[in-house]
């Protein structure tokens, strides 16, 4: 069987998927090859947060808040529950430079229209009674919430298939086929070929082993995030939570320099989400070892000291799993949305790092109309590769 | 395989039942991990210990591949269901 297709995507992740997706509802032909099955790595090994108050005012945010529109609708288009609950997130503030980094942060998000208000203690305590009193307060933002990152790449993946995209799983890149300089093709570890007009790569943290074939190298590496479930239990949490720790560093880098501070070392900046099955799912480290994805008895030890200190009651509640997955981290936080130029028919869309899923629906709809050199949404400039040359 | 069999729960802790399974099989699951992610079969509080076997022989079976050349899910800390108060109730050493 001849394999040729207008589009071939390679990876099947969040994104592979989501850019699937939007391209099988185009009368094109598409083909995905993957070198596991679907969401097999990152995308099923991390939190499900889908978050604004995270985001940067600027094109990370415009971004963030158009795929969140999208996730809305395909709640109600895909058969699969994707679990999206737009529940409210709160950012908690555990010490005083916390509060001054993330009270300034707040009134940047107002300017520009973002609803994200500052609560104090008992603000907080009201409407997440079972965090500590200890707490200095928290921001909220209602448009925050999380989603099933597992159901939502299934559901991307399995809508493109009944939509008619060919899905190759156990297809791994073995190289580049060219003809006059111009790339044309792949050729699969099993060597076999697969033709297309334009290839897509979503290939994560792999991107860069696969960009050496043709001499690219991106600012990219992978960072390991360790994730914990505990047990089921009965409603606890009405927000989705994420620590102030982290948000507060990227305003004052010096919170993170303290290195004799464990929680530094390990990079940690705490999600707190209850899915809908009542498990919670706590993380995460942010660590770079490589690609090494073991779990650390000190990784876990010290994401729970820290869950625990924002709710204490949770200390008689049982841990089930431990999980770890590599993020695909770009030096200045933002994803790689672009034309592998000097090949004018080999894109890429990788290095979300942790806003693979928030940004999934975007980066799915962006890619499909580059691909089909429609006029884009949104002026993407910052986030094509050319920036690192 | 008939259909009066299809109502057998596998996974006792999340409810799966054999019909699920084999429906997630079909659709290209290849692997204990694969129908853990499409079903949540295994993702309950014996962490698939008790129908992980079970799952693999389903996926051999409806394959028609021996049951060794299934792939089983990896196993991680910890091995039972283990109180959070038991790592944080203490304080966190450096190394």
């Amino acid at each position: 069987m001849n394999k040729k297709y207008d589009v071939l995507i390679v990876g099947a992740g969040i994104i592979g998927s989501a850019i699937a997706y939007f391209l099988s509802k185009e009368k094109i032909k598409v083909g995905v090859i993957e070198k596991g099955n679907i969401g097999e790595e990152t995308s099923s090994a991390c939190d499900g947060l889908v978050f604004l108050q995270s985001k940067k005012p600027g094109i990370s945010l415009k971004l963030a808040l158009e795929s969140i529109h999208i996730l809305k609708q395909l709640q109600d288009e895909f058969e699969r529950d994707i679990e999206y609950e737009q529940k409210g997130g709160l950012v908690i503030i555990n010490s005083e430079i916390e509060k001054k980094a993330l009270s300034q942060k707040v009134k940047e998000h107002q300017t520009i229209g973002l609803d994200v208000q500052l609560l104090d203690t008992k603000e907080t305590l009201e409407i997440e009674p079972f965090l500590s009193k200890e707490i200095l307060g928290s921001t909220f933002c209602q448009l925050d919430g999380a989603i099933n990152s597992i159901a939502l790449t299934l559901a991307f993946a399995e809508t493109a298939i009944k939509n008619g995209v060919n899905f190759y799983p156990s297809t791994e890149i073995e190289n580049f086929i060219y003809e006059n300089n111009h790339i044309i093709g792949i050729t699969s570890t099993k060597q076999e070929q697969y033709f297309a007009d334009k290839i897509v790569l979503a290939t994560g943290i792999y991107s860069n082993k696969l960009l050496s074939k043709i001499n690219i190298q991106l600012p990219m590496k992978p960072r390991r995030g360790q994730v914990i479930i505990t047990e089921p239990i009965a409603p606890l949490l009405n927000h989705a939570l994420l620590s102030g720790r982290y948000l507060a560093a990227k305003l004052y880098p010096e919170i993170l320099q303290d290195l004799t501070d464990p929680l530094n070392k390990m990079g940690i900046g705490l999600v707190i989400e209850q899915t809908k099955s009542g498990n919670l799912l706590m993380g995460s480290t942010r660590e770079f070892v490589g690609e090494n994805k073991e779990i650390t008895f000190q990784g876990i030890e010290y994401i729970l000291k820290h869950t625990t200190s924002i709710i204490p009651s949770l200390k008689d509640i049982n841990i089930i799993r431990t999980f770890s997955g590599l993020r695909p981290y770009t030096v200045d936080g933002l994803p790689i949305i672009s034309k592998l130029i000097p090949y004018d028919n080999l894109f890429i869309a990788a290095g979300h790092e942790g806003d693979g899923i928030t940004l999934s629906a975007i980066t799915g709809k962006l890619i499909k109309q580059m691909v089909l050199e429609e006029k884009l949404n949104y002026n993407i400039e910052e986030l094509n590769y050319k920036r690192f040359l | 395989m008939s259909s009066e069999q299809d109502d057998i729960i596998i996974c006792r802790c999340n409810e799966v039942s054999i019909k699920e399974i084999r429906e997630a099989i079909k659709n290209g699951a290849r692997t204990v991990r694969d129908v853990k992610r499409r079903t949540r079969a295994g993702m309950g509080l014996c962490q698939g210990r008790t129908c992980g076997k079970t799952v693999a022989r389903i996926i051999a079976n409806e394959l028609k591949i021996p049951i060794e050349e299934v792939e089983m899910d990896t196993q991680r800390i910890p091995v039972r269901p283990v109180k959070i108060k038991n790592f944080s109730s203490k304080e966190v050493s450096d190394e």
